[in-house]
């Protein structure tokens, strides 16, 4: 990898686990496991959108791995990272197809990010009641992904010349 | 100025668009699904790590403790809620109430799990 990438993808890390620390310190407000604006996940659709997949998934992963060993637990990590990949996974292949903006490449990720915690949940919990919140945060993941789209699309636009 | 790349984001953010609104459409009409589904509760499965550990009646009032101290369950009048636990983000314990079918308290830390049946 390029230094100039390399050193970017450090600092985005950083400000991905910074952007999660702060997410952590609200209180959960909703009373439903999972529901989070995820706002570490704008920086993973901006580099996404600024250095590439390849730099984009390093940032993600070793985000959730250090986030979770930092201010996390165990089960906590496994469905972070459930729902990471899952999220990835789907971005990644929408992008691809070039039909939609950053905003609905962004909306994709947060549904899938939830759908992946709700499976991660069901295997780890070993029971199918988690499913009853799925609605729930589809939603929740649909407006998430919109705002964090938003944001990251137009960040990746403003801030591109400086980064790619 | 209509430039070919406005042209592309223009058409980009109608499929957004469209995306965001069928999202939304299929999880609220599952929300609506799920509530006009559900009936009274009977009673509650409780299970800790995944096994289920006891089923309580719901028409009988009572206070038990799960997980060797982790979480207490209190069912009143009809209804089951989760009074205390030890879990950092008290989320089971802000839940509130629940007494139709479907309806669930979940600690994910301490790995209970409270079912209406």
């Amino acid at each position: 990898m390029k230094t100039k990438k390399l050193a970017t993808a450090a600092v985005l890390t950083a400000t991905a686990m910074i952007l999660s620390y702060v997410e952590s310190l609200i209180p959960a407000f909703v009373a439903i496991p999972g529901i989070k604006v995820g706002l570490a996940n704008i920086v993973t659709v901006f580099a996404l959108y600024t250095i590439g997949w390849r730099g984009a998934i390093c940032v993600s992963l070793v985000r959730v791995c250090l986030s979770s060993l930092l201010f996390g637990n165990v089960t906590g990590f496994f469905y972070s990272l459930s729902g990471a990949l899952l999220s990835f996974l789907g971005m990644v292949i929408v992008k691809q197809i070039r039909i939609f903006s950053p905003i609905g490449v962004s909306t994709v990720g947060g549904v899938l990010h939830n759908v992946g915690q709700i499976f991660a949940s069901a295997f780890v919990l070993e029971t199918a009641a988690v499913f009853t919140y799925l609605p729930v945060l589809f939603v929740s993941g649909t407006v998430a992904g919109v705002v964090i789209g938003a944001a990251a699309g137009l960040l990746a636009k403003r801030l591109e010349n400086i980064v790619k | 100025m209509q430039t070919k790349e406005n042209k592309t984001r223009g058409k980009r953010l109608i499929y957004d668009a469209i995306l965001v609104l069928s999202l939304l459409l299929v999880g609220l009409s599952a929300l609506l699904v799920y509530k006009s589904c559900a009936s009274e509760g009977v009673s509650v499965s409780v299970s800790v790590g995944g096994e289920e550990i006891a089923v309580y009646p719901l028409d009988v009032d009572a206070r038990h403790v799960i997980g060797g101290g982790t979480n207490t369950l209190v069912i009143k009048d009809g209804e089951a809620y989760m009074e205390n636990a030890t879990c950092p983000d008290k989320i089971c314990v802000n839940y509130g109430k629940i007494s139709r079918t479907g309806e669930s308290i979940i600690c994910r830390p301490n790995k209970v799990v409270v079912t209406v049946r």
